[in-house]
């Protein structure tokens, strides 16, 4: 499928949006607003030039393109906050390559404690230990949990509003 | 250690934006932006010029490919003209291209403007290497 037709197979103006919200919450998650004054929807165009003029390859892409499209995004907000390290010195992770869970249980549970104080309630307990099993995808998680992924869009909402409430709090313990 | 917690959050907010609901996206972003006109009008910008782009990378790939064609017909090299007869073959519309040596850049184009052009330009390189 070359670039066209990738662009056509998507709802690109939709894809537009989910990008740029998740490039909001990367912005929120180390406090600040903008990359270094510039807006996120000038952030994800930026990305997506890039990959429309091949400075990332589509062609060898195994995945959806939105897939792509959001890896892209993920991986340029992962370099940006590498290179400002100074100024955000609670820079994003890199992509995760091991798919081990959190080896230090005692750790988990501190912030599982956290969470806790900071009004989390059970159901956002239950979703942050899939997520330290190293299980990550909403329609995975409702799958074993037997409810809807809706569902579990709206306990991860709760817990993702209550994320940079504990960050201090998890520094201190990590 | 911390870098791998904040990996699976981070995998699990990725996997949040990748797939949650079109709904729960439109209210997370309108509480976060603050001028929704200019925002959309940003979108709108974007798409076009992607779309340029694509349409950009796309000829350019038809013009290097149909340019390879053209140079592998006059010479007479076997792989590049054996991939064009084939894609003329399972083609019936594309009957009236059978004379090769008359081909013009423009019919090359024409055969190959809805293939897989990347595939055919690696095949093309490929063959370049291997002599």
């Amino acid at each position: 499928m070359n670039l066209t037709e990738a662009i056509q197979s998507i709802d690109f103006d939709e894809v537009i949006d989910r990008m740029n919200a998740y490039a909001f919450s990367q912005l929120k998650s180390v406090g600040v607003k903008t990359f270094n004054g510039k807006e996120p929807i000038d952030f994800v165009g930026e990305v997506i030039l890039k990959v429309m003029e091949g400075q990332r390859d589509w062609s060898k892409a195994n995945c959806s393109f939105t897939e792509f499209l959001f890896g892209c995004l993920r991986s340029e907000i992962s370099n940006f906050f590498k290179t400002n390290k100074n100024i955000y010195d609670n820079e994003l992770p890199e992509i995760s390559t091991t798919d081990q869970s959190f080896s230090v249980e005692p750790i988990r549970n501190s912030i599982s404690e956290i969470l806790k104080l900071e009004g989390a309630d059970d159901e956002e307990l239950t979703v942050f230990e899939y997520w330290a099993d190293g299980i990550t995808k909403p329609s995975e998680i409702a799958k074993d949990l037997g409810i809807s992924v809706k569902e579990v869009y709206n306990i991860t909402k709760r817990l993702k509003r209550r994320l940079p409430k504990i960050q201090t709090q998890v520094k201190n313990i990590i | 250690m911390s870098n791998e917690i904040k990996n699976k959050i981070n995998d699990a907010l990725f996997n949040f934006y990748l797939e949650a609901d079109k709904d729960i996206i439109k209210d997370s972003l309108k509480r976060d932006i603050q001028n929704l006109d200019e925002y959309n009008k940003k979108k709108k910008q974007i798409i076009f010029l992607a779309n340029a782009k694509a349409k950009q990378k796309h000829n350019e790939y038809l013009l290097a490919l149909a340019n390879k064609f053209q140079e592998a017909v006059l010479q007479n090299i076997e792989k590049p003209v054996a991939i064009l007869k084939q894609l003329i073959q399972g083609n019936a519309s594309l009957a009236l291209y059978r004379n090769l040596d008359k081909l013009s850049k423009e019919d090359i184009i024409e055969i190959i403007k809805d293939k897989n052009l990347v595939e055919l330009l690696e095949q093309l390189d490929d063959n370049d290497k291997s002599h």
